[in-house]
């Protein structure tokens, strides 16, 4: 009993974590990208390691924090332009293709000995060297707050003031995205996604948008990078491949073309993944014929078959509409 | 810089790239499906050859036994996974990708629990070991045979499309779906044969790999996307182009690599594929299509 207590409450923690909340940004991104513009970014991962990177080493160089937050901003906007420039008049998957590789070659740079001096290489970067400006920002007070079962320190790499950040920036692009998916430009981007030709008809520049859209949802990456790294370190061989899939299955999970799918899909994500791991290691599950060492690609397997048993029955996830993707079901 | 030596390390690269790029250009190129478990079928191949070398012992039988058993295991693999799953998502490229990248993820574990997860060696025959000497240059006999390899599956895969049958209606579904049916080919069935096909060269590329190297369950996973580019750059429905555009990376890679860094002359290529579809947005060489548009 104590022990299930034990896992319901590190589940619970999960809800709030940092990481959640990234993921829920990563996810509001990728939203923009495949649920409003019908784009097919598999590169997420990408967008968010240059914008840890571009906070990361802006801040060891001596920028203030708003201007390292806007050097990742920037990076994320150059990588979308980047990649957009060359696949966005092509066929949809090969912009799939690209920016699979594309993320993949950010990520090997990063590694590399060449960037060393910058990238800490494949060890990365210690969070120590980044975090300061961020932490003096805190407006906490110092010391412990307990709120219902969770207790975390006020200030700190894994504290209060960081969830507060962290989920304030998603509330903030949440507005954002509701606000501009109601706007003209919004119903434009839809029509992107249902049928190109008939807004190509219409006299609009569908490269434009796409462009628009693949930028806007590329820097909501951005800045969901920076905060997956703020109570840890950057090291980029955690932000690869399979992180672009896990924010596809946070998207899809809460579904698509929704406005609060992203942040629902995350935190259910993240509760039940930290359910299944830590009950997987506690004595309730021993009659399991899993190796404790084993439990995390357990784990990550139950992820991808999740993925799987969405797509192939409830592609339009928890909140979506089957009938009429466009349907904003808010 | 010896420009022979690049050469040959160049088309040695392009020929593990073609291996695991051939099978791709009839599954991605000629059906439209992205299957990211093509490294996992890559991946059974290889633990295939392993398995073939426990029972057998003699390495050089075993190698010659598990090409043809690698090629029907990861055949069977890519038609199980036609028949349960792809076949319900033709066309809807998203969902083929993030399905078969679960599917992918489950191979590796099965693969990490059935032959745990520390790398394993296959032994290369005796045939294959030591290097042929041409003009002061050590060319590794098991890079020579991948090379021969490679030609072979190339001829081979080319000659059944090209001369068969079968291949005769694989064209005629990639070309037109709708005319081919009416003309009375079961496009379902072909289908399945194209993807067994397809899956099984996976297999083949699998068995090649054990001869560079220890084999571990993420083996696939460093070739995939690099297999999906090439079939990218060298156009859909045709082998020539796969086998160009294999040949053009291995070479640039291997040049680059050599003036600078590994992983800068991978950006460096990667950069050139995608000023490449820029300039040629249906790749180095395609069929008109009406379905593959």
């Amino acid at each position: 009993m104590e022990e299930l207590l034990r896992v319901l409450t590190l589940a619970l923690g999960e809800l709030l974590a940092p990481a959640t909340a990234a993921y829920a940004l990563a996810a509001i991104g990728l939203n923009v990208h495949f649920g409003y513009t019908g784009l097919l970014n598999v590169g997420q991962a990408g967008f968010m390691l240059l914008g840890a990177y571009g906070f990361g080493i802006s801040t060891i160089a001596g920028a203030p924090f708003w201007l390292a937050l806007l050097v990742a901003m920037a990076a994320g906007t150059l990588f979308a332009v980047v990649l957009g420039l060359p696949t966005l008049k092509l066929r949809g998957d090969y912009l799939a293709i690209v920016t699979i590789s594309a993320a993949e070659i950010i990520r090997m740079l990063g590694r590399s000995t060449l960037f060393d001096a910058q990238t800490g290489g494949s060890a990365g970067l210690r969070g120590g060297d980044y975090k300061g400006s961020f932490q003096d920002l805190s407006f906490l007070p110092d010391g412990r707050t307990m709120i219902g079962p969770l207790e975390y320190l006020n200030n700190g790499s894994d504290s209060w003031w960081t969830r507060l950040f962290a989920w304030s920036l998603v509330v903030l692009a949440l507005l954002v995205v509701w606000l501009l998916t109601r706007s003209p430009w919004g119903r434009v981007l839809k029509g992107v996604r249902e049928d190109e030709d008939a807004v190509r008809a219409l006299g609009k520049s569908v490269y434009s948008y796409k462009m628009q859209a693949l930028i806007l949802g590329g820097v909501l990456g951005a800045l969901a990078g920076i905060i997956y790294v703020l109570p840890g370190a950057i090291a980029p061989d955690a932000m690869g491949r399979t992180m672009t899939f896990w924010v596809w299955t946070v998207m899809l999970l809460g579904g698509a073309a929704t406005l609060f799918g992203p942040v629902l899909g995350s935190m259910l994500f993240f509760f039940v993944y930290m359910i299944v791991r830590a009950g997987m290691r506690t004595d309730l599950m021993e009659f399991l014929p899993i190796p404790a060492k084993n439990v995390d690609h357990v784990a990550g397997v139950l992820v991808g078959v999740t993925l799987m048993l969405i797509v192939i029955f409830r592609p339009q996830g928890i909140l979506g509409n089957k009938k009429e993707l466009a349907l904003d079901a808010r | 810089m010896d420009i022979i030596a690049q050469l040959f390390a160049g088309l040695s690269l392009g020929s593990v790239l073609l291996l695991a790029a051939l099978g791709l250009s009839l599954t991605f190129g000629q059906m439209g499906v992205i299957n990211m478990a093509h490294g996992e079928f890559m991946m059974a191949g290889a633990y295939t050859a392993f398995v073939v070398q426990g029972v057998v012992g003699d390495a050089g039988v075993s190698l010659l036994l598990a090409l043809p058993l690698g090629f029907v295991v990861g055949g069977l693999l890519g038609l199980l996974l036609e028949a349960t799953l792809i076949h319900r998502m033709y066309r809807r490229p998203l969902d083929t990708l993030l399905v078969t990248w679960g599917v992918a993820l489950v191979l590796q574990q099965v693969a990490r629990d059935v032959f745990g997860a520390p790398n394993v060696d296959v032994r290369a025959p005796a045939w294959l070991s030591g290097a042929v000497e041409i003009g002061g240059l050590a060319l590794p006999r098991t890079r020579l045979f991948i090379l021969a390899l490679a030609a072979v599956c190339v001829v081979a895969l080319a000659l059944a499309l090209r001369a068969t049958p079968l291949g005769r209606r694989i064209r005629a579904v990639v070309q037109n779906r709708d005319l081919a049916e009416a003309s009375g080919i079961s496009s379902r069935a072909t289908d399945r044969v194209t993807f067994f096909i397809g899956s099984g060269l996976a297999g083949i590329a699998g068995v090649a790999l054990t001869l560079l190297g220890s084999i571990g369950p993420t083996l696939g996973t460093n070739y995939i996307v690099d297999a999906f580019l090439v079939v990218v750059a060298g156009g859909i429905g045709q082998i020539k182009g796969t086998v160009i555009a294999a040949t053009a990376l291995g070479l640039m890679q291997a040049f680059l690599e050599y003036s600078t860094t590994a992983s800068v002359a991978k950006v460096l290529v990667f950069v050139a594929i995608v000023a490449f579809l820029q300039l040629r947005p249906q790749g180095l060489v395609s069929v008109r299509t009406r379905s593959l548009a």
